[in-house]
């Protein structure tokens, strides 16, 4: 992160100071924290089961809990900071969150029929499949944590990207206003 | 020089932008709820594509059972049997075991449903619990439910069927031993089998 001649995580600062002083702003940052942290909650442990399961959240774990929130908190940050951006006509950051987004949802490639469906469409015979696709799924399961982590990275890096956009869009404006 | 300030186009429009979002964030969240609570049921393949067809025969399959006794699918006849094959490391189905024992084995047991789970040969080649392990853990043990089986298979019936290699895949067996319908994810499938297995037993033998 940012550690640059204003100091540490200056553009940050500044662009949420910035599009937060707009009452509006804070709303939606906070109703869409809410619904997207809570939408994981029971997301994340549904998604073995290959549906929306409510019933799923009881088995949701401490790393999940974590991460949903973190994901809801910061994906509502980087779209209020896109919505901001397009209104200041500052560049806005698309890319990196849908990775993010991707990312966020691995753990449904196990137990779910999508990576044996891909390996069946190639063409493999039954021991191929037998040889690669457990494995597969296996990997996405149990390394689930490491996307989350990624996950968490890539909304960093789109924080980061939006707040200088806005930093270069209105500081200078700010400071143009106040010579 | 060019100042961009905040609030730069009109106010009516950013009102009508935030607007439009807070509606689309409302009628994502009702569209959510809506497929949480009605929609996650999801029909079973009555195609026929996964594995074995509807209407063929079972093929043969070894039940070796938690119990250490050996018997087969085929001796299980005159009952419905749901036939859940599953990797005990899924943690799909380590979730769907307690929501069966929770929920649905009641209905199962009232439509004179037998439910074998087995365990995929070798565990799909990845080290999860044993079969007695599973049942312990995620449905009250193997003896807890009268007519909830535990069990291994072969190699052979695995490949059979399961040629995919999912790791939870399901078919309903009728008395006469007709494969009646099957699925994927128990989880979110298990109303088609349990209404497959109700009209089995009202339909005029």
């Amino acid at each position: 992160m940012n550690t640059g001649r204003h100091g540490r995580l200056h553009y940050e600062r500044f662009a949420v100071e910035t599009a937060f002083a707009g009452k509006a702003y804070l709303v939606l940052f906070l109703s869409l924290s809410v619904s997207i942290s809570v939408l994981y909650l029971f997301l994340l442990p549904s998604l073995p089961l290959g549906g929306l399961v409510p019933y799923a959240i009881r088995f949701i774990t401490p790393v999940e809990t974590a991460f949903a929130i973190t994901f809801g908190v910061l994906l509502s940050l980087v779209a209020t900071l896109n919505v901001y951006a397009f209104m200041t006509r500052a560049s806005s950051v698309k890319g990196v969150t849908a990775g993010s987004v991707i990312a966020s949802l691995v753990n449904g490639l196990c137990c779910t029929p999508l990576i044996p469906s891909l390996i069946a469409m190639t063409g493999a015979s039954t021991p191929v499949l037998y040889e690669i696709s457990p494995r597969l799924q296996a990997f996405f399961e149990f390394n689930s944590q490491y996307f989350y982590a990624l996950s968490v990275a890539l909304l960093l890096v789109s924080v980061h990207y939006l707040s200088r956009s806005i930093t270069a869009c209105c500081d200078v404006g700010k400071r143009g206003m106040s010579q | 020089m060019t100042n961009r300030k905040p609030g730069r186009r009109s106010g009516s429009k950013r009102k009508l932008l935030l607007f439009s979002i807070g509606v689309l964030v409302v009628l994502a969240a009702a569209g959510v709820g809506a497929y949480a609570f009605y929609g996650h049921q999801q029909p079973a393949n009555t195609a026929g594509t996964i594995g074995i067809n509807a209407g063929d025969k079972a093929p043969s399959m070894p039940v070796y059972l938690t119990n250490g006794t050996s018997t087969s699918l085929s001796s299980l006849q005159g009952h419905a049997v749901l036939v859940w094959i599953v990797a005990t490391w899924c943690p799909g189905c380590q979730e769907t075991a307690p929501l069966i024992a929770s929920q649905y084995y009641s209905q199962l047991s009232s439509a004179g449903v037998t439910l074998l789970t087995v365990e995929d040969y070798n565990d799909l080649g990845y080290a999860g619990p044993t079969m007695t392990q599973f049942a312990s853990q995620y449905a009250g043990g193997a003896g807890s439910h009268q007519g909830w089986l535990f069990a291994d298979t072969s190699q052979g019936a695995t490949y059979t069927y399961n040629p995919q290699a999912d790791l939870d895949i399901w078919y309903l067996v009728s008395p006469s031993g007709t494969i009646v319908t099957s699925g994927l994810n128990l989880g979110t499938t298990i109303q088609s089998a349990i209404t497959a297995a109700v009209s089995l037993q009202t339909a005029p033998s």
